[in-house]
């Protein structure tokens, strides 16, 4: 063989290396984020457990979340590619401009379950009811409940029926322990009502025929970002292929998840009843145009990419249906209007600080514009029209009523319990263990621990804040009577105090700097508890509020509401707190 | 005004738990109506406590300790002055004096003030007054509470030597005025000296009575020479191996 032809079969052999390299099948990975005990995740066992996984070189992770709510989280955040949604959240997220994509999974959905001995006949009954419903308010199920609930009495549920949202396993347990006479679960849970002898009402399907919406959407669906869907394109296809793959497989055969079996009808039956036109859909999404989502059409309007930014107003996107109060991300206005602060020694420095915070904001909201990163005129935009318009009032009302209530009562009961301890060697050896064990115990146990026992009620989320609160108190003030002085009794002895003089002029005074320091740390710790809990489950409040933005990333609406929750701390501060710090302690100003 | 109580010390045994030795055995002492008397003797003999027991605060004490033949507990309450001035910090200074007695009125705490000098200072909280002015106005607040029994707990330890001239002053008078009894615990002969008609010296454990003398001539009469001369004298005594 001559030189040249080994040398042209060698570059022959090489370059048919690097092609046959550059084709060689890869792995198509793909992050998914899933609900641990949601029906997805079945699917997605018996995708793998048929090896249609492999088939599709796919190579999925999937990272357990608790919710749905925090899988649109993950999502947003980019920490996963693809989601299980519903078609409202996919509605509001066009709505806002925020291009996302459904492709149908299921059809499988809850129903409204009530209580036989309620009488509840039609949803109209619902009137002056205790509704649980799991979820928020802006979940699939609970706004065409809501819809359904207009359209026959033309009022707002939210308004005429006590609800109480929550986990599906608590608005089970507010149901069949009597606490509410109707409840709006999961399909799954739904069922176990019906074991525990409830009845179903209507199905959320027949809400929606109720509401003139004959084809039943696909109200659950694999949910992702047009850009992801472009960069990629391959992976989600294949995905969605495996997907339905499995889909038709648990279908026709009864092999996959035996182990499962029972909880695999409502994924055979959304297979099934997928309609047409949304397989059309993904037929397009598959051929790569990435912009076939069907979630824009039904009740909302499409505004396609020409989403107008910078007008920040409110929408609604379902009138008269409680949803999320929403302003849409506004791009910064052009120009801010500061004025120069003058420094001279009458200068209120605190003030200054927080102008210039403002402005600092302001100016890298403007270099860095986003959605997530509205500027402070937008916010205050936001904060005047909750003010207004929205629940802002109403939201800081139950949040301050909670936080008062809790407040008051845990001081009462810390203080007297400090006290004892303080007082008594042997009852604080007894039982310091245990407000070591109260301080320590995590404020989410105690929630949940009490949601699960009282159900979502008034009294869980103030009793839990309390039983946080307490111990903190018990260690402030029972550290604040150990350090009392001996003097002061051996002078209350010497002349001859009696008892009701003591305790107002010896012992109170001394007590009193670690009441106040047990109100002002006992406040902040009480302000930032009630808003846990209203995120884990409540009617209102300004935790929940925000609980209902955060779903969205409506990171403007958060701000206006944390800007007005702050707000409101700092006026407790300055015109409670300090004048009575000033006035209880003006003894320890003064100097000679 | 009427004269002081009389004192009737009668303690068997004054001891302090998981102490060997009792604090006082057999300790006997009658006060005159009227009199001064110092406590002299050094740090740990057991005269603070004598003087808590007198005041009613510890009646953990066999025997018997009466004021005008009452027990001390049951007796009106003293004018008491500890060795700090242990004001309360959250009252002025007017309502320092009255926070002790129910009964005292506003014009008579700022009448007290003004004899001790502290005239225009009622509203003063203590952190406002100086060393000095805040054992005045726990002089006055003795008196306040009864100025026919006073008794004085070192009450002039860590003040400058003017301010101890000062409040020492204001004492005499009052005393002069009063006719009162009082017992002035000090560990310092100068002070028993310049005050007291009486000084007992206390020393050894159980404490017992080293010298018991009559402090002539009559303190108010007393030259600069002749309270250097008691002083001195109280001195070998407060000295001696107990």
């Amino acid at each position: 063989m001559s030189r040249f032809s080994r040398a042209a079969l060698l570059g022959f052999v090489l370059g048919a290396a690097t092609l046959l390299m550059g084709f060689s099948p890869e792995t198509l990975k793909l992050t998914l984020a899933l609900q641990g005990t949601g029906t997805a995740k079945w699917e997605i066992a018996a995708m793998q457990a048929l090896g249609l996984d492999k088939k599709y070189k796919l190579e999925l992770t999937v990272n357990d979340v608790a919710d749905s709510t925090a899988g649109q989280v993950a999502l947003q955040a980019k920490a996963a590619d693809v989601v299980l949604s519903d078609f409202v959240w996919v509605n509001l997220q066009r709505h806002q401009g925020n291009m996302v994509t459904m492709v149908p999974h299921s059809l499988a959905v809850g129903g409204l379950m009530v209580d036989p001995k309620a009488g509840i006949k039609s949803i109209a009954d619902l009137k002056g009811k205790t509704l649980a419903v799991s979820g928020s308010p802006v979940d699939k199920s609970f706004v065409i409940l809501s819809a359904d609930y207009k359209k026959q009495t033309g009022g707002n549920l939210m308004d005429d029926a006590d609800v109480k949202f929550g986990a599906p396993p608590l608005v089970n347990e507010l149901l069949t322990d009597g606490k509410a006479q109707a409840a709006l679960n999961l399909w799954n849970w739904a069922a176990k009502a019906k074991v525990a002898g409830m009845t179903q009402l209507s199905s959320v399907p027949d809400l929606l025929k109720d509401l003139g919406v004959t084809e039943t959407p696909p109200l659950l669906g694999w949910t992702f970002f047009n850009d992801v869907a472009k960069t990629k394109n391959t992976e989600i296809v294949a995905f969605l292929k495996a997907s339905f793959e499995t889909k038709q497989a648990l279908l026709t055969d009864d092999s996959p998840g035996d182990e499962r079996q029972g909880r695999r009808r409502p994924v055979q039956a959304a297979a099934r009843r997928l309609p047409r036109r949304h397989r059309l859909a993904l037929h397009r999404l598959w051929h790569g145009s990435g912009q076939a989502g069907l979630c824009a059409d039904g009740p909302v309007r499409r505004q396609g990419r020409r989403w107008r930014r910078d007008r920040p107003r409110r929408r609604h996107v379902l009138g008269g249906i409680p949803q999320i109060d929403y302003l849409p991300g506004g791009a910064p206005p052009a120009r801010i209007k500061t004025k120069a602060v003058r420094r001279t020694s009458r200068v209120p420095w605190e003030l200054v600080s927080t102008v210039l915070l403002l402005v600092v904001w302001q100016v890298l909201a403007m270099i860095f514009p986003g959605r997530l990163f509205p500027t402070p005129l937008a916010v205050a935009s936001a904060l005047w029209t909750d003010l207004v318009d929205g629940k802002l009032i109403s939201d800081m009302a139950k949040t301050l009523r909670r936080a008062a209530i809790s407040f008051t009562v845990a001081m009462a009961i810390g203080i007297a319990i400090g006290i004892l301890f303080g007082r008594s060697r042997i009852v604080d050896r007894l039982f310091s263990s245990w407000v070591i064990v109260g301080l320590n115990l995590p404020a989410v146990v105690i929630a949940i621990v009490l949601y699960i026992s009282l159900g979502l009620t008034e009294t869980a989320i103030v009793l839990a804040v309390i039983i946080n609160k307490v111990p903190l108190v018990i260690t402030t003030i029972r550290e604040g009577v150990r350090s009392f002085s001996s003097d002061y009794d051996e002078l209350a002895l010497a002349f001859r105090m009696p008892l009701r003089r003591r305790l107002r002029l010896i012992f109170i005074p001394q007590l009193t700097p670690y009441v106040l320091a047990a109100a002002r740390t006992g406040l902040a710790l009480i302000w930032k508890i009630v808003l846990v809990f209203e995120v884990l489950g409540s009617d209102g409040g300004v935790g929940f509020r925000i609980n209902t933005m955060f779903q969205f990333f409506d990171m403007t609406g958060i701000l206006a509401y944390t800007t007005a929750f702050i707000l409101v701390v700092l006026v407790f501060e300055y015109w409670v707190m300090r004048p009575l710090e000033h006035y209880v302690l003006r003894w320890r100003m003064v100097r000679a | 005004m009427a004269d002081g109580p009389r004192l009737n010390i009668d303690v068997d045994e004054k001891r302090f738990a998981g102490s060997a030795a009792p604090l006082l055995e057999d300790f006997h002492v009658i006060i005159a109506p009227a009199q001064v008397v110092a406590l002299v003797g050094p740090s740990g003999v057991g005269k603070s406590s004598l003087l808590r027991m007198i005041a009613g605060i510890d009646s953990d004490y066999s025997g018997a300790i009466t004021i005008d033949g009452e027990a001390a507990a049951a007796a009106p309450p003293a004018g008491f002055v500890f060795q700090d001035s242990r004001l309360l910090p959250w009252l002025s200074a007017i309502d320092n004096i009255r926070a002790v007695r129910e009964e005292t009125t506003e014009a008579q705490a700022r009448d007290l003030l003004a004899r001790v000098g502290l005239a225009g200072s009622e509203n003063a909280y203590p952190a406002q007054l100086s060393g000095g002015m805040q054992r005045r106005v726990a002089l006055a607040r003795a008196f306040s509470v009864n100025p026919r029994l006073l008794l004085l707990d070192e009450p002039f330890v860590s003040l400058d030597a003017h301010l101890v001239a000062g409040v020492q002053r204001v004492f005499l008078d009052l005393v002069r005025e009063t006719h009162s009894t009082a017992i002035v615990v000090t560990h310092l002969p100068d002070d028993a000296a310049k005050m007291a008609d009486r000084a007992i010296v206390l020393g050894g454990r159980p404490a017992r009575i080293v010298a018991d003398i009559e402090l002539t001539p009559a303190r108010d009469t007393r030259s600069d020479e002749q309270m250097r001369a008691l002083a001195l004298a109280l001195s070998t005594y407060d000295e001696a191996p107990n």
